[in-house]
């Protein structure tokens, strides 16, 4: 629990050592922040977050930042229905960014347990494989074919399986 | 108004007993109003519905004998309304009945096409649904492969963060991604995301409430998927319930779609407006719904402009059927907050493309796709860039390759501009964008017939003629309206074909063929309908060309032979005015009945008084028409009938090697003009 009034800013250390300060408020857009300080108290030191580094770190600030005064629970929850690939305008531009750091910001919002940020990157990765061939999804991730024909074919057959028209 | 239920598409009938029991859906001064459930009457062929007031409806009058506009009425069967409201509530989508009259009256036609005729005879109940275990007991699921090999990018991310993203995706994306990445071709053998399928408004939507029944591990999904499948339910209880399921998930998605307004509109007179826009009439000429409507429900204009750091342009479309249809426009830009025009929904069926443009100055406005019910696709094209890819799909989805020209929208390129676009109209209707404008302080925008008509199946190339200075349909055909011009090319972009072309059909009202070395087919067709709905185009031996042949073989003594081998060409067109009141009399007779559909209109020939004679270097000629005049040479017309006819002038040194077509929808009068290279 908590002890006493709680201060306005945390500092949170990056993967490669660097401290980053960050209003309170920001950083408890992250669950895993939100319950260490709660379990563990705010002792004033800074939190160690291993798996993000600096630039990512500072990215998923920027986000928590923008997106501070939202609900809570801002994601996808409900599995009754498809989920959408729809992204606020702000959220669009921010995913603006090159493949490797938009799958790190995903892996930090995983890590970090910020849904809502979790569900953006999905939709935008979503969103880059949407009515693609294979060959354009290849380009857009970068991805060498090095598939058999032996293998394609297959997967070609597993494909008719499922959708045997 | 039609006279088949609006979610299966079938009539009331006595036999199977599902079809025998209907409620219509029916407006009045307060508003939408249900019946309850009625019986036909087949003895005295009337559809008479309880109200709750005690009153019968009875539908008959409605749907035949009483025209009147202020009357709207839906029919849909007792079973098929029970299967709406489920779909409807299970999306979370209230039920008005008001919206929902409004809706039925832009609702896609039933599709018909896919139904058989003895399925169409003895369609079975879409109540009857069998149980999960009834689905899956003929089938075995596949033995699970692994592939090893190289990692992609993707290996990087966890399993479930993978399932996240591929539970957002159509089932056809996920297997082009099998085929792209070797790592996420496990995916299919993740339950996780068979069972995404079978969510609300997933591929198989239509099993949601029979399988949110059971317990995730009691169901094999990917099994079920694939028991599931069109083809395997083809002419089942299930997949007639699938047909209202997806007339559901129309309403579902329409009935939710919320307007976007501009904060701000730009001011009408501040720019010169270069427009174009669809004319809803149901595909049919003569219903005379009020203009500026559809269907008699208003449209709304709205004028936005550019914000000067414009960054990218989305537009949202709507998978309709086969079809896509623009809903929304949205303008993002660099500082100021994005503006959005039209309606948008979060459903599967709407999707959102978007262009980055390098600045405001590079936008030059769109290439459209268009049909009558509106703006189909667009393509934004930038200084830069130069025209990007299609933003909806400007063809028919379900039509194979070689089709493709018949099933296209009509394109233009009206709103492209080599000057800068200041501001943008939007025109809506109740769902979707069915015009749109570019609006510029300079109106220097060139005026040339080729970008500027709306032309089907596409744009004629800059090297052909259009020796336009002789059509005189140009201001019609630019002006206000949904005017498509039909071109066709009988003598090959060279005139290569001409040496093989041994005939062509002048009786059909609604196309002309043309002929090659004796076949009995046509290659090519002239269209000049009112909708790109029905031609030959180039196809090859399809069955639908088969089945077209066998309904529109012309009549020998309506063709005109040409001996194309022998070196005998078309080289020249006379025109003549039409004489006032001798066509309209049709439209003055037929037109103000609203939805008093007569197709059978379009079977009067658009030339009835034969005012276009083709002549070839031979001096052989012929009179475009049924009309027995046609035998009568231009001369004998000109002395008898009170023609006067002016020769089509061509460029210089060219030939003639076809024809464009332009018909006035309200009294179907048909202008040509040619094409030479």
């Amino acid at each position: 629990m908590s002890s006493g009034t709680p201060s306005s800013t945390i500092t949170l250390t990056s993967s490669d050592g660097v401290d980053v300060t960050v209003e309170r408020q920001v950083a408890e857009r992250s669950v895993l922040i939100k319950n260490m300080l709660e379990d563990l108290g705010d002792s004033g030191e800074a939190i160690p977050v291993p798996n993000v580094n600096e630039a990512v770190l500072k990215k998923v600030i920027e986000w928590c930042t923008h997106h501070k005064l939202d609900p809570p629970s801002a994601g996808d929850d409900d599995d009754s229905r498809r989920k959408t690939t729809d992204i606020d305008e702000w959220d669009q531009k921010f995913m603006q960014v090159d493949q490797e750091m938009l799958f790190e910001i995903i892996l930090a919002a995983n890590y970090l347990d910020i849904k809502a940020l979790l569900d953006v990157g999905c939709k935008t990765v979503a969103n880059m494989i949407k009515g693609k061939s294979p060959e354009e999804i290849r380009k857009t991730f970068n991805i060498q074919n090095d598939f058999t024909p032996e293998e394609e074919d297959q997967i070609r057959r597993e494909n008719e399986w499922a959708e045997d028209r | 108004m039609r006279d088949c239920c609006i979610c299966c598409g079938l009539r009331v009938a006595d036999q199977p007993s599902w079809l025998e029991t209907f409620r219509v859906l029916y407006s009045t001064p307060e508003g939408a109003c249900l019946s309850d459930i009625g019986r036909g009457n087949w003895r005295g062929l009337s559809y008479p519905a309880p109200v709750h007031d005690g009153q019968t409806i009875h539908t008959r009058d409605f749907f035949w004998e009483v025209q009147d506009s202020t009357k709207t009425v839906v029919l849909l069967h007792a079973g098929c309304w029970t299967l709406l409201c489920q779909h409807l509530a299970d999306a979370e989508v209230p039920l008005c009945l008001d919206h929902l009259m409004e809706m039925c009256i832009l609702a896609p036609p039933p599709d018909w096409d896919s139904l058989d005729p003895q399925i169409f005879d003895n369609p079975p109940d879409p109540s009857i649904v069998p149980t999960i275990q009834q689905l899956t007991q003929s089938d075995t699921d596949l033995p699970c492969l692994a592939r090893p090999g190289h990692a992609d990018c993707f290996s990087v991310l966890p399993r479930e963060i993978i399932e996240m993203v591929l539970t957002r995706l159509l089932a056809v994306d996920v297997f082009h991604l099998r085929l792209a990445s070797r790592t996420l071709g496990s995916i299919f053998w993740s339950q996780t995301f068979w069972k995404s399928r079978f969510a609300v408004d997933g591929e198989r939507g239509f099993l949601h409430s029979a399988t949110a029944r059971k317990s995730a591990g009691q169901i094999n999904w990917r099994l079920l998927y694939r028991c599931t499948s069109p083809s395997r339910l083809y002419g089942s209880s299930l997949w007639n319930c699938k047909r209202i399921w997806e007339v559901s998930r129309w309403f579902i998605v329409t009935l939710s779609m919320a307007r976007r307004i501009p904060a701000a509109q730009a001011s009408p007179d501040a720019f010169h407006w270069t427009n174009v826009q669809g004319d809803d009439r149901d595909g049919d000429p003569w219903n005379c719904v009020p203009l500026g409507t559809y269907f008699g429900l208003p449209v709304a204009t709205y004028r936005i402009e550019i914000p000067p750091d414009l960054v990218s342009i989305t537009v949202t479309v709507i998978r309709e059927k086969d079809v896509t249809w623009v809903t929304a426009l949205q303008l993002l830009s660099a500082t100021h907050p994005a503006v959005c025009v039209g309606y948008i929904a979060q459903a599967p069926e709407i999707q959102h493309y978007t262009v980055a443009l390098p600045s405001a100055s590079s936008f030059q406005g769109f290439e459209v796709a268009l049909s009558s019910g509106g703006i189909r696709a667009l393509r934004v094209c930038s200084r830069s860039t130069g025209l990007s890819s299609w933003l909806g799909n400007p063809i028919d989805a379900r039509v194979a390759p070689q089709l493709e020209p018949v099933y296209r929208a009509c394109l233009t390129r009206r709103l492209v501009s080599t000057g800068d676009i200041d501001a943008l109209q939007v025109t809506c209707n109740m769902y979707r964008v069915v015009g749109i404008g570019i609006g510029q302080r300079d109106s220097s925008h060139r005026v040339d017939f080729r970008q500027q008509a709306l032309w089907h199946p596409c744009v004629p190339a800059s090297s052909l003629s259009l020796n336009e200075d002789s059509f005189e349909a140009i201001p019609a055909a630019l002006g206000p309206g949904y005017h498509p011009l039909y071109w066709v090319l009988f003598g090959g972009p060279d005139g290569h074909a001409l040496r093989e072309l041994t005939s062509l059909s002048f009786m059909l009202s609604s196309q002309i063929p043309f002929y090659y070395l004796h076949e009995p087919c046509p290659r090519v067709e002239l269209l000049f309908g009112y909708e790109p709905v029905s031609s030959l185009g180039d196809l090859p031996q399809t069955r639908e060309r088969r089945s077209r042949l066998a309904d529109d073989l012309p009549d020998p003594k309506y063709v005109f032979r040409i001996d194309g081998p022998g070196g005998e060409r078309i080289d020249a067109v006379y025109v003549a005015e039409m004489a006032e009141g001798n066509n309209r009399r049709y439209a003055d007779v037929w037109g103000p009945r609203r939805y008093m559909v007569c197709h059978y209109m379009l079977l009067f020939p658009a030339t009835a008084n034969g005012h276009i004679q083709i002549s070839t270097n031979r001096g052989r000629f012929c009179r475009l028409g049924r009309h027995p005049t046609r035998f009568r040479s231009r001369q004998e017309a000109e002395a008898n009938d009170g023609l006067s006819f002016t020769k089509i002038q061509t460029t210089p040194g060219t030939t003639i090697v076809g024809f464009y077509a332009f018909k006035t929808a309200e009294c179907s009068v048909l202008h040509l003009g040619v094409i030479s290279s």
